[in-house]
């Protein structure tokens, strides 16, 4: 069965970024840039993680992430935030939103794979 | 001409070696198309009072100034971002014009370093 990652950003560079950072990782890459968008793929594609950027053009980040844990079909996919340090708040308080970890940028490109790794296997 | 500074030549040439040169290329190239329309949509949000879309301009200016391993620009972009948290509109509009002639720079800086017009 296909790994699948399921990217929430709507930066194209960094988008670029992830696609490049993860080609070797063995997963299929899915993209969007929109929460509302985010929330149907997630439930149609049950991809193994999400990647989620807590900035989004239509709704929170957290917004997504709280809505996807309050539906069954998708409750169990574990989420990576990404942001920067002004919105990230604590990682405490993320982890109580249901998210497994966070990712901070600038994204440390060296450990970026590694750490996706991580949460694919948790 | 910029001068690159041999720490930032450094990130930029580690990002190359992970990443692959052709993706570098492709990311400061909608680096060098994005700049003007962020800047100038994080100004016309703030002067028409829309501070969440001048917040999410700033997001996406520290995302791809971090991205390309510009930190002080990308540093800037943050109190940008945390000024239209606070709602402060004057302190992001002022912190923008702050960082205006550090994103040109930065986009010279890429232009000569990839050869991009």
């Amino acid at each position: 069965m296909t790994t699948r990652i399921l990217i929430v950003e709507d930066n194209a560079l960094v988008r670029e970024m992830y696609r490049s950072a993860l080609k070797n990782i063995g997963a299929q890459l899915i993209e969007t840039q929109r929460g509302e968008l985010a929330l149907a793929i997630a439930r149609r594609e049950q991809p193994n993680l999400i990647i989620l950027d807590l900035v989004l053009p239509d709704i929170s980040g957290n917004e997504v992430a709280q809505r996807l844990k309050s539906d069954p079909e998708t409750r169990k996919i574990p989420i990576l935030a990404v942001t920067n340090a002004a919105t990230a708040g604590d990682e405490a308080a993320l982890r109580a939103h249901g998210f497994a970890g966070l990712v901070t940028k600038p994204v440390d490109i060296r450990n970026f794979a590694q750490t996706v790794a991580k949460y694919l296997g948790s | 001409m910029p001068e690159f500074s041999s720490k930032w030549l450094e990130a930029i040439h580690e990002r190359e070696a992970m990443l692959g040169s052709q993706s570098l290329r492709r990311m400061a190239k909608i680096y060098i198309d994005e700049l003007d329309a962020i800047l100038e949509q994080a100004i016309d949000a703030l002067r028409n009072g829309d501070i969440e879309t001048a917040r999410r301009a700033a997001h996406h200016l520290g995302g791809n100034a971090g991205s390309m391993d510009f930190l002080e620009l990308s540093g800037m972009a943050q109190q940008i971002e945390e000024a239209c948290m606070r709602a402060d509109r004057d302190c992001a509009m002022a912190q923008i014009q702050q960082a205006i002639p550090v994103a040109q720079r930065s986009r010279n800086q890429l232009r000569q370093h990839f050869k991009l017009i």
